[in-house]
């Protein structure tokens, strides 16, 4: 018998949903606190404007991230994870 | 992550990982400005638009 | 170790909607070393079902749990009320540790969140090969310790059979014939003359077909 563990990933079937009028997009920025949120910092140091959906939580290191914060941020209805570092 | 995303209908485009350094600053600006751009031609997630609708399920402790 | 696949969500997710409080119960031995059944599974896949619960507007709650093993009591204390709260429990365990839980807890509705597969090896990071039947009476000792019983598709004891071209088995030409594996073993280790021992017919009532079976240790029953 051969169990392998990976499924070919189905291109996603994401249903387009018709987005409300005032939607804007919820985007969560993991960052680690060396690299990346130095960057963002740098970036605010610098006055450059950016968009303002994005939400950083900032990680002691990218390594301290689980599956399960990424999980979790999509059940509360964020619309896109990006991890920086 | 890419994987488990699709399994429940969830485009695995809505997840990036990006590398960058603490001196780009500019490059930050631009990564949250294209992902953003990304996510706004995705459109709001299937969880999100169900719980606009008042989808409450699976309530975690 | 014993491993297993996790069901596709599709299947499980038919299985538990229905009800209004489901435990994703994670086992944290055999199978969270093939990342599948662990309480790091469990914890992915109750956040999964959340997301498709929410999808289809049901007001299920589903919470996440584990513990070490599913098949030995002592180990459910932590989780006792867990359990308790649920209406039914997507075990995340083996075959084992599903109708231990079924024996434990004979009014909670438990239902296989895995398909048990075999008792493998980890071969290498994220590759996990059978290795054994859990035959009943061990033939090692004269197959220069790799199994015919569990490698070889025919469970020949005296082989090769005919079916071995040039080291792989007829049936998949990357299988390895296990008794060319035996025979380029024995003769590493100067050992051929035992392939001449011809192995006798073998006592398979130790094995299923006898039903299940049972190790008794009286001394530990009291």
């Amino acid at each position: 018998m051969q169990a392998k563990a990976q499924e070919t990933p189905t291109p996603a079937v994401e249903v387009p949903v018709a987005a409300p009028p005032d939607w804007e997009p919820l985007v969560l920025a993991m960052a680690c606190h060396y690299c990346a949120f130095a960057a963002a910092d740098l970036a605010g140091v610098m006055r450059l404007a950016y968009s303002p959906s994005v939400r950083i939580v900032r990680l002691p290191c990218t390594g301290r991230l689980d599956h399960y914060h990424v999980l979790r941020a999509f059940e509360r209805g964020v619309d896109g994870v990006f991890v920086a570092g | 992550m890419k994987r488990l995303l699709p399994r429940v209908g969830v485009d695995p485009a809505r997840v990036e990982m990006f590398n960058l350094s603490s001196a780009m600053g500019p490059r930050w600006a631009e990564i949250c400005n294209e992902f953003t751009e990304r996510i706004r031609q995705l459109g709001p997630s299937p969880i999100r638009a169900a719980l606009g609708r008042g989808g409450k399920g699976g309530t975690a402790s | 170790m014993i491993v297993g696949k996790q069901k596709p969500i599709e299947e499980t997710w038919a299985m538990v909607k229905d009800f209004s409080r489901v435990l994703v119960f994670g086992c944290n031995t055999c199978v969270a070393v093939c990342h599948e059944g662990g309480n790091k599974e469990a914890q992915i896949l109750a956040s999964l079902m959340r997301m498709k619960a929410t999808q289809e507007g049901l007001s299920l709650e589903i919470r996440d749990s584990g513990i070490e093993r599913q098949c030995e009591h002592e180990f459910f204390e932590s989780a006792e009320k867990d359990i308790e709260w649920a209406d039914a429990v997507l075990s995340l365990a083996c075959g084992v540790g599903v109708q231990f839980m079924v024996k434990r807890y004979p009014e909670i509705l438990v239902y296989p969140g895995l398909d048990t597969c075999f008792l493998g090896d980890v071969e290498k990071n994220g590759l996990f090969t059978e290795s054994c039947q859990a035959c009943g009476k061990c033939v090692l000792a004269e197959t220069a310790g790799i199994c015919p019983v569990s490698r070889c598709a025919k469970r020949v004891l005296n082989g090769p059979c005919g079916g071995s071209n040039k080291g792989a088995c007829e049936i998949n030409k990357d299988l390895p014939c296990a008794w060319q594996l035996i025979v380029d073993r024995l003769e590493a280790l100067g050992r051929l003359a035992d392939y001449e021992r011809l192995a006798p017919i073998k006592d398979w009532s130790t094995e299923r077909a006898g039903g299940p079976r049972k190790l008794i240790h009286e001394e530990f029953m009291k």
